[in-house]
């Protein structure tokens, strides 16, 4: 061997190991991507041989020991065992497909496995004895002929399986690999003569491997990715394509200083160049009219990046004529983010621009009418309750500028609240328009200028857009707070007439054509109806009594003339028929060419009536004082005949004119108390007559209660004796004075004791007075056993001249005005009398005064 | 003597008051109204003056008054006999210058014993 051996074996042992450990590098990581199991496995496969063969280049005898001693031996059965190896895994690869594997095997545990396989074969074959195939016998021995054999054998078998797999799935890449396998084992053969050369062979049998594992590994799936990129920019393009050519904006793309770059359909027609003509042409100069271009210029080339600009401009087209425009311009950036062109969106407004100027012009118009108007008026964004717009009187009539109020809420500037009126009671105008879509109106009150009350009438329409829906509404806001003024000022006095009618102590009925037309409350009183209504739509002659229909009449006309019908009194009919006595006054109100009737009255029935009694009271007083007059002067004038009557007979009973006898003496007797009888009678009649003439005075004094019976028993004392009447008293021990007049007091006592006395029957009796203190009053009862009074009589106690029968007083003589005289002096000190009797057995009279008398009782 | 002077229009009565003052031993003239008993009692002194009251002409208690005016009977006594029997009436002659008063009719008894009274 020279010395050029050596190192060129080295040089194609290791360019064979670069290229084995290049196709498990290839593999291993473009598995990521290629998710290739078959390319995976041969990859492990080349790990495991490229590992063998680098054991081999490191057991040659040149190299230093590796970790045996080395020899050529050690180093060719490494290189032999590899190849023998190489042959079944080839096999075993025909039946590992790309996508053999449902899971990826964990490349980590395959490079383990891999590395482990090679160091157990290094191990193996080192130490030798466990492989009868390996036996150092040289490399032409029959083993290893036959393990030559066995392996040319198994790549064929591979290869005619190889050829089978490519038919059925495609892969002609693996072409490569079966030519790889073969020159391989080719080189195998060759090395048994020429070491060098077959290790270039192998080398070349591993890089057809490379060459198959690359295509399939690498290139396919870049290919695939690269088809479908391409397609998708394809459809991309197509699609952009599609909105860029039919925009209805004008596209248009310039560079840099301002060559159009492209140029879309929609341009084409906007402006009449098609972009063929127009690409590389400088755009300003292009569209521009004479008077724009700088401007456009500016704009066009003066954007910075992130930047967009907006204008509108006039342009011209092709055939000269111009168009409006409004154009929008954003920088291209390139990778940089510099500038590298802009894009144009360019819209044709001139129909727009018409209508603008259409519509600002009706605008104008239509601010004009709203200014000129005499009305507050608004136009508010029902969505937020924000004004819109106000006219020149709003701002008048509120004191604000239009700019002030603009964007503000409707209800902070007409109410003066924070949150809108639906939370009110109110009821909203602008909420009813935008419910009902209709106009509407309302009255409000608004706050003004300096935050004074304005009356408003509020009416509000709609505006609706083109679906119909509500979107503003125009609020307009007409003062009437002076109509209101005088409305409340009319209410107001209207409210004070009426309550002076209403509560007016006098009836009034206003009537029209002679029918009610109203009727207050006191009239209806007077006229005993509950509800106007009872009156109302009836005839004055209704309520006026029959016998002054003539005179009411009458009063009528005169009113008619204009004139009042003074007052007078007439008699009315009530409700129920009954008369009632009005006083009325009666006066004409003409109003609108009619003239209306109001009759005020005055119920005067009691007025009347006490008329009335005044009258007759005053004729009694003056009766009363007649008589009372005339009983004097007849007391008078009885007592003088009287005198002659008594002091004749008197004289003559003296017998100082000679003697009489007893007849005459008798007679005289006769005379004498007839005439004393007489006295009696008119004395009592003249207390009567003072008492009714209430000239009886009342002395009032502390009586003694026993005192008082005492005295009026002890002068009936001798009386009663001679008939046998016995005399009780029964006093209240506890009652010791009254406060009465003591000759009244006396005089009643014996007036009831006499009376006891004297009717008494004739075989005696008892007459008892009995004096008992009730309460604060004191209670005397004068009680006898006499012959009492019968029941029909009773009434007649108490009264003048009523004796009970004519015979009484023949019997019993008395004026029969006793008890009426007692009567009205029991009455005079604010007491009472009573009387119980039981006829023929006796009668009880019983007369109360209060303990202390009352004052002008 | 006591000399009276009887007023009274009334002739019966005036008979009665006569017999009756005459029977005590009294010498009496009558006067039949108060003009004439004033006209009296100028012409004569009289002790005591009976004097109705209800007169023609000039009533009791004028011609009283009147006779009182005189300085010869300042202190004479004078007696109302009168029909004037009502309550308070006893009062207002006594007050009118009557040194005392009997009502009619006139119990003959009580009028004696006024009469003994102003006796001489």
């Amino acid at each position: 061997m020279n010395a050029l051996y050596e190192p060129l074996h080295l040089l194609a042992a290791l360019f064979a190991v670069f290229v084995s450990l290049s196709i498990f590098a290839m593999t291993w990581y473009s598995y990521d991507r290629s998710k290739d199991n078959h390319a995976l496995f041969l990859g492990a496969v080349f790990l495991v041989i490229g590992l063998l063969d680098l054991f081999h280049i490191l057991s040659y005898p040149f190299m230093p020991d590796f970790i045996t001693p080395n020899s050529d031996e050690k180093a060719e059965i490494l290189w032999s065992t590899a190849h023998f190896i190489m042959a079944p895994l080839f096999l075993l690869s025909v039946f590992v497909y790309k996508d053999s594997f449902k899971k990826s095997p964990n490349k980590l545990v395959l490079f383990v496995l891999s590395i482990a396989l090679a160091i157990i074969i290094f191990i193996l074959v080192t130490y030798g004895e466990y492989l009868p195939v390996i036996q150092n016998e040289g490399t032409t021995s029959p083993a290893r002929m036959a393990e030559l054999g066995v392996s040319i054998a198994i790549i064929l078998y591979s290869s005619y399986l190889y050829k089978k797999r490519i038919k059925k799935t495609g892969e002609n890449n693996l072409i490569f690999l079966i030519y790889g396998f073969i020159i391989i084992t080719l080189g195998g053969v060759v090395y048994i003569s020429y070491e060098v050369l077959g290790h270039l062979i192998e080398a070349a049998g591993f890089f057809c491997i490379y060459l198959a594992l690359y295509k399939s590994s690498v290139d396919l799936p870049y290919d695939k990715l690269a088809i479908a990129e391409e397609k998708l920019r394809l459809a991309a393009e197509e699609k952009y394509r599609g909105i860029f050519d039919n925009a209805n904006d004008a596209i248009i793309t310039t560079d840099i200083i301002g060559h159009v770059t492209s140029w879309n359909k929609t341009a084409e027609k906007l402006f009449g160049w098609t972009a063929q003509e127009i690409t590389g042409k400088r755009l300003v100069e292009t569209l521009s009219t004479p008077e724009t271009a700088d401007v456009k210029e500016k704009m066009i080339c003066e954007i910075l990046p992130d930047t967009t600009a907006g204008l509108e401009i006039e342009c011209m087209r092709r055939d000269g004529t111009k168009i409006d425009v409004s154009v929008t311009i954003s920088p291209l950036l390139d990778v940089n983010r510099d500038i590298a062109g802009k894009s144009l969106i360019i819209r044709d407004i001139t129909e727009h621009k018409r209508d603008e100027i259409a519509l600002r012009k009706s605008e104008d118009f239509s601010r004009t009418v709203l200014n000129s108007m005499n009305d507050a008026i608004m136009v508010i964004d029902v969505r937020d309750f924000s004004i819109v717009g106000v006219n020149k009187h709003f701002q008048k009539e509120y004191g604000m500028k239009e700019e002030d109020v603009v964007g503000k809420k409707c209800y902070e500037i007409t109410h003066k609240i924070p949150e809108p009126c639906y939370f009110r009671d109110e009821l909203c105008p602008l909420l009813e328009s935008v419910e009902t879509g209709k106009y509407s109106t309302v009255e409000h009150v608004h706050f003004g200028k300096n935050g004074e009350k304005i009356y408003v009438e509020v009416s509000t329409s709609p505006i609706k857009d083109e679906t119909g829906k509500v979107v503003k509404v125009i609020h307009v806001a007409r003062d009437i707070t002076q109509r209101k003024m005088a409305e409340e000022a009319i209410r107001e006095s209207e409210e004070k007439f009426r309550l002076l009618v209403e509560f007016s102590p006098y009836g009034i009925i206003i009537h029209g054509d002679r029918k009610i037309t109203f009727a207050n409350s006191q009239a209806m009183k007077i006229l005993g109806a509950t509800s106007p209504g009872e009156l109302i739509g009836k005839t004055i002659f209704d309520i006026v009594h029959p016998d002054y229909h003539d005179m009411v009449r009458e009063r009528i006309l005169i009113e008619e003339t204009g004139m009042i019908a003074p007052l007078i009194e007439e008699k009315f009919l009530r409700i129920d028929g009954m008369p009632v006595d009005v006083e009325i006054i009666a006066i004409p109100v003409t109003i609108k060419g009619k003239t209306q009737m109001y009759g005020v009255f005055n119920d005067i029935t009691e007025r009347k009536k006490s008329e009335a009694l005044l009258r007759e009271n005053e004729r009694l007083v003056l009766a009363n004082k007649a008589k009372s007059e005339f009983l004097t002067v007849m007391s008078h004038e009885l007592r003088t005949p009287m005198n002659s009557v008594i002091g004749f007979s008197q004289l003559l009973k003296q017998k100082t004119f000679g003697d009489l006898n007893e007849k005459q003496e008798n007679y005289l007797d006769n005379i004498i108390s007839s005439g004393k009888h007489l006295l009696e009678l008119i004395n009592e009649i003249l207390d009567l007559t003072k008492i009714e003439a209430g000239k009886m005075e009342m002395l009032l004094e502390k009586i003694s209660v026993p005192g008082a019976v005492d005295e009026s028993l002890n002068l009936m004392k001798t009386n009663a004796q001679q008939r046998k009447i016995t005399l009780n008293k029964e006093i209240d021990p506890a009652l010791d004075f009254v406060e009465a007049d003591r000759k009244k007091l006396n005089q009643i006592l014996l007036n009831l004791v006499s009376n006891a006395v004297k009717f008494s029957k004739d075989e005696g009796g008892t007459v008892t007075v009995k004096v008992n203190r009730i309460d604060d009053s004191v209670v005397f009862c004068v009680s006898d056993t006499g012959i009492g009074i019968k029941e029909e009589d009773m009434s007649k106690l108490f009264r003048e001249f009523q004796q009970i029968d004519m015979g009484t007083s023949r019997k019993y003589g008395g004026t029969g005005l006793g008890l009426a005289i007692t009567k009205r002096l029991v009455e005079l000190h604010g007491g009472n009398i009573s009387a119980k009797s039981r006829y023929g057995e006796g009668s009880t009279f019983t007369f109360t005064l209060p303990l202390v008398a009352k004052k002008g009782g | 003597m006591t000399k009276v002077l009887v007023v009274e229009d009334n002739a019966m009565n005036m008979e009665l008051e006569l017999e009756i003052i005459e029977s005590m031993g009294f010498s009496a003239h009558g006067a039949e109204d108060g003009k004439k008993a004033v006209e009296m009692v100028q012409k004569e002194t009289y002790d005591l003056i009976v004097m109705d009251i209800e007169l023609p002409d000039m009533d009791g208690i004028e011609a009283a008054r009147m006779i009182r005016n005189r300085p010869e009977y300042k202190n004479t006594p004078m007696i109302a006999v009168t029909a004037f029997a009502m309550k308070g009436d006893r009062d207002r002659f006594l007050a009118s210058g009557f040194n005392d008063y009997v009502e009619k009719p006139i119990d003959i008894n009580l009028f004696i014993k006024v009469l003994e009274k102003y006796k001489k």
